[in-house]
């Protein structure tokens, strides 16, 4: 899974970069959102190679799933909270790094791997 | 306006895309999706800016039918920024200040919609803590344990420690198995 991990460095760096530029447009806090986004990416590609050691080739790619299903189950329940409380700082956040999950799940389904049922992440809007 | 609320707002200021914003407002009223549109960012991003902006009293909003509308709250900027300079520093407001925006600090690090997420290991935060769930209890009423214990559980699943600190830390006070909050 080359692709998968060239896809994260390379977003990764598109990030970057774009934080770089919003911090020198002074909008810090939308930078702030962007690096969230970067620091999902590295999670991602974290959770990918450890589970790459660990596992065969032909169960990486549903082990990473199960991974970072668990994670966002996590985010959900946080995001639920901030919408139960009214809390639009968090639940903006929370909505980013489901988004971001989602993203990179759907490209790794794209480069080359169709999970049967996939994951069950809750569908947030992501524009 | 006094220093904190001044500071609020240049701090909330300080952001392009927040300042966009008001320009935008200065013009008239909008919602979310039509700030949106017009600053080219998403309407959770807008979302986020406005609940800075509302919480430093740079705008206001209210319902119009199905949309949330804001407005520029045009008074904050009438304010002459050399009135909040020419104004006198009180030092013992300015303590309390500093004390409030402490607690608060700690009260924010270690609460979560109203339940306390562990129990702070230094005694200085965890006696901000307790002062906060000491709160629930009323003054000059004397509670059964079970009681003091009911509410406590309502912050924290380990009411012992809870209870015995707040004893110890003279919040509330005991006779018997029979508890009082402290005057």
């Amino acid at each position: 899974m080359k692709d998968f991990i060239e896809y994260i460095d390379s977003s990764m760096e598109d990030l970057q970069k774009e934080e770089q530029e919003l911090i020198a447009a002074d909008r810090k806090d939308e930078s702030n959102l962007v690096r969230i986004r970067s620091n999902i990416f590295g999670i991602a590609r974290t959770l990918y190679e450890v589970t790459a050691k660990k596992e065969s080739p032909e169960n990486v790619t549903d082990a990473y799933l199960e991974k970072t299903d668990k994670l966002a189950g996590n985010w959900e329940l946080s995001l639920q909270m901030a919408e139960e409380h009214d809390d639009i700082e968090k639940k903006v956040i929370e909505e980013v790094k489901l988004c971001t999950i989602q993203e990179i799940n759907q490209k790794l389904r794209e480069v080359g791997y169709d999970r049967s049922g996939s994951n069950q992440i809750i569908q947030v809007s992501c524009r | 306006m006094i220093e904190a609320e001044a500071i609020r707002l240049f701090k909330c200021l300080a952001d392009k895309s927040r300042l966009q914003i008001l320009k935008n407002l200065v013009q008239e009223d909008m919602y979310a999706e039509r700030l949106a549109e017009r600053l080219g960012l998403t309407a959770a991003t807008i979302s986020f800016h406005m609940k800075k902006l509302e919480d430093a009293g740079a705008v206001t909003s209210y319902k119009d039918q199905y949309y949330t509308m804001y407005s520029l709250r045009q008074e904050i900027f009438m304010t002459n920024i050399i009135d909040i300079i020419k104004e006198e520093s009180d030092e013992a407001r300015e303590q309390k200040q500093r004390e409030e925006a402490y607690r608060k600090k700690v009260l924010m690090s270690f609460f979560e919609y109203g339940r306390l997420k562990s129990i702070p290991a230094q005694r200085k935060k965890e006696r901000i803590c307790l002062e906060e769930i000491a709160k629930s209890f009323e003054a000059d009423r004397v509670y059964e344990e079970k009681e003091v214990n009911e509410i406590i559980e309502r912050f924290h699943a380990d009411f012992c420690t809870i209870r015995r600190d707040m004893i110890s830390e003279g919040i509330m006070e005991r006779e018997g198995m029979r508890y009082s909050k402290s005057k």
